[in-house]
């Protein structure tokens, strides 16, 4: 049974006593980081950029039953079959009865969050149906069995060493860090899957709303090779990834590519038009769309959150967040992890379950800085804290202790009274180092000791009036 | 630029119970280069810690006494980033009217963090004296990310003389690892981020560790201390204070 409330406290003790998690996650993350610094220190307007995006993505989602509609008309003219999923389990639902349609019997899959959002690799094999991630990354954790454990980069938490040992033991080659020799290892499998697959399944990073057309970006050659070998082709895409134009694809492209890996451009681009048209000599000969809603329009409908709805999974907040860098993508127990996850998971699956995630955050405001259609993350945050404590999610102490801190700070006189109590007291609290045993605190750190006489005591208050 | 010659000093609780004598340095400080600095009598907190929290009527409740205290108050200078950007970014979300909404919008532009407001003065110009230590400026997040205080504070520690600065890799624009209840919440999190700050200072030899912020300086102190390091954190008041050789005015 699922428990009531994940215990975020306890997943980053793990984290943190896994050593070579550490090691990996430090190596990898201050990279990513660095390649994307490079990058947008090369591109003079991106702030310009981001804002434009911001404008762009916010305008689309404030009319997003129009402009879905608009896209939704498009993509039918366009040959795609259009399936409308108002949760997880109707996505799941609709795929399985289009493979069921098709006599299909295998399916490759490129990388998509939304197909591990509504856990359909899991509902595939219920229903007898071979599933293989043709993604490097998702295929390792494929078969080793583990979630990916970041939206862009799934198997981040591993090191060369490990992705050697598991392809040594699940695909019985021999042992190699080289990534040539792993990546030719992992290429010779997943080509025969890719010829013999009766469907492909991708997920989608944009929809054209004027023409109706799906945007595909990825740097293997998987994703085209998925959506385009196989005579069936299921893309599953939020209802939220819809941008307006063509003419705004490039600018997307852009703050997609440089945010989640520091590239100009992805090695791969795919635009699609729907199913393969008389004459031509490519792609599928059905195509089939599946818009996912699972929780989006509960968001839609809530001004307070509803910019988290423009987010396009670049996973920068990822990379730079100082809690998702010391504790992996595993920890947050969620598809979704870092701060746009620690806003998504509660929003969008369970507040009760997720309640700690929010509070895991110091605010440093570096996730807001970096996100490429500015989503201000960390104001989100404190949003969301203030949301779940109405809604009483939190400890009943803090909230007593609040109060009494908020009476205390606007009765000057009591603030000082309470100053003067705790530097008289504080003796009783005394640790052997000489600091305070504060709890939750001390045993980590030191803590300071109030200073025998606080400021204002000293300038205006209870210490000088005894001097007098 | 700034021109009133009345200074009045808010003194942010972490700084007024644990590190009192900031609060002496940054007066004895803006009086050494011609301010005459006032402490309002009744001033206790900006908010911060209940609203961070999610305790938003609890932070107006503080937030409302704040605005009675320096509404008359023609500048304001504070030595912390984060309590600054609360009133000045944050006070907005409280579940204020809209009068007192016209009035906060008209304290927040008097409202400086300590080196922001050396940073528009001309009299900053009188700040010289010598510190001849390494030193590493750790950027405190909230004057970096919300009031943007990017160079300013370097700029102002390398007038010293004889001070060595660790070059600032943007890298380590990372935060220390405080975050108010974060760091009690999550208390291996946040040492262990304090570890890589000390890490990373010890990794340049560096002696100081000079922030904006008390809440950054207790959290970095009590990692450092209970590993056994001599490097000390620092803000820049008292840096500065004692580069210039002052003297305590009180």
């Amino acid at each position: 049974m699922m428990p009531t409330r994940l215990n975020f406290r306890t997943q980053t003790v793990q984290s943190l006593a896994d050593e070579k998690l550490q090691a990996n996650l430090a190596h990898s993350l201050s990279q990513s980081c660095q390649k994307r610094r490079v990058m947008v220190e090369s591109l003079p307007d991106w702030e310009q950029m981001r804002d434009r995006a911001a404008h762009i993505k916010n305008a689309v989602i404030a009319n997003l039953d129009r402009e879905l509609a608009a896209f939704a008309d498009k993509a039918e003219r366009k040959g795609f079959e259009l399936l409308w999923a108002r949760d997880a389990r109707s996505a799941r639902d609709h795929i399985v009865d289009i493979l069921t349609r098709h006599k299909v019997r295998t399916v490759v899959k490129s990388k998509s969050m939304l197909t591990e959002e509504i856990e359909l690799n899991q509902f595939l094999s219920e229903h007898g149906l071979i599933s293989i991630e043709t993604d490097l990354g998702e295929y390792i954790a494929q078969i080793s069995r583990q979630r990916p454990s970041h939206i862009t980069a799934p198997i981040i938490h591993l090191s060369r060493r490990d992705v050697g040992r598991i392809m040594h033991e699940k695909l019985g080659i021999q042992y190699t860090e080289s990534p040539e020799e792993l990546t030719a290892a992992a290429r010779k499998t997943l080509r025969s899957a890719f010829l013999s697959a009766d469907a492909g399944i991708s997920g989608v990073n944009f929809g054209l709303i004027d023409e109706g057309s799906l945007v595909v970006v990825e740097n293997e050659g998987n994703a085209r090779l998925s959506l385009s070998l196989p005579p069936v082709y299921i893309a599953v895409m939020g209802i939220e990834r819809l941008i307006p134009s063509m003419a705004d694809l490039s600018l997307f492209l852009t703050l997609l590519t440089v945010s989640a890996t520091g590239q100009r451009i992805s090695n791969y681009v795919s635009i699609i038009n729907g199913p393969r048209r008389t004459g031509e000599n490519d792609g599928p000969d059905k195509a089939y769309l599946v818009l996912v809603d699972n929780g989006r329009t509960d968001l839609l409908h809530d001004s307070r959150y509803r910019s988290m709805l423009t987010c396009i999974r670049c996973g920068a907040c990822l990379n730079i967040c100082p809690v998702y860098r010391k504790v992996g993508g595993h920890a947050y127990a969620s598809v979704y992890p870092g701060p746009m996850g620690m806003i998504l998971s509660p929003l969008l699956f369970s507040r009760e379950y997720y309640r700690d995630l929010p509070f895991a955050s110091t605010l440093c405001g570096a996730c807001s800085e970096v996100c490429p259609v500015k989503i201000p993350l960390n104001q989100l945050l404190l949003e969301l804290r203030a949301d779940l404590i109405q809604s009483r999610q939190r400890p009943w102490w803090e909230h007593q202790l609040f109060r009494l801190f908020a009476l205390c700070a606007s009765h000057p006189r009591l603030y000082r009274l309470m100053a003067y109590l705790g530097s008289s007291f504080q003796f009783l609290f005394r640790s052997s180092d000489g600091g305070l045993n504060v709890p939750r605190w001390s045993d980590q750190r030191y803590f300071q000791p109030l200073a025998r006489s606080s400021f204002h005591s000293l300038k205006h208050g209870l210490r000088r009036r005894k001097n007098r | 630029m700034i021109s009133p010659d009345n200074v009045a000093l808010f003194v942010p609780c972490l700084v007024d119970h644990f590190y009192p004598e900031i609060a002496d340095h940054v007066w004895a400080l803006l009086t050494a280069i011609g301010y005459k600095v006032s402490v309002p009598k009744e001033q206790t907190c900006c908010g911060q810690p209940a609203y961070n929290a999610g305790y938003r009527h609890e932070a107006t409740r503080i937030a409302r006494h704040f605005m009675k205290v320096f509404e008359e108050c023609a500048c304001i200078v504070a030595p912390s980033g984060s309590c600054v950007s609360m009133v000045k970014n944050q006070y907005q979300y409280l579940d204020f009217t809209s009068d007192e909404i016209s009035r906060w919008q008209s304290l927040r532009s008097r409202l400086f963090e300590f080196s922001q407001f050396l940073g528009q003065t001309s009299a900053a110009q009188q700040i010289e004296g010598s510190f001849p230590h390494r030193v590493y400026y750790h950027a405190s997040c909230h004057g970096l990310r919300e009031l943007g205080l990017r160079t300013g504070p370097a700029a102002l520690l390398s007038k010293l003389e004889g001070i060595e600065l660790v070059d600032q890799t943007p890298s380590r624009e990372q935060c220390c690892g405080f975050g108010g209840i974060f760091s009690m919440h999550y208390s291996e999190l946040a040492a262990s981020l304090g570890s890589d700050t000390l890490q990373y200072c010890v990794e340049r030899d560096a002696e100081y560790v000079v922030t904006l912020d008390a809440g950054c300086m207790l959290h970095l102190s009590g990692t450092f201390k209970r590993q056994g390091s001599t490097i000390e954190p620092i803000h820049l008041a008292t840096l500065l204070y004692r580069a210039m050789g002052l003297t305590p005015t009180r």
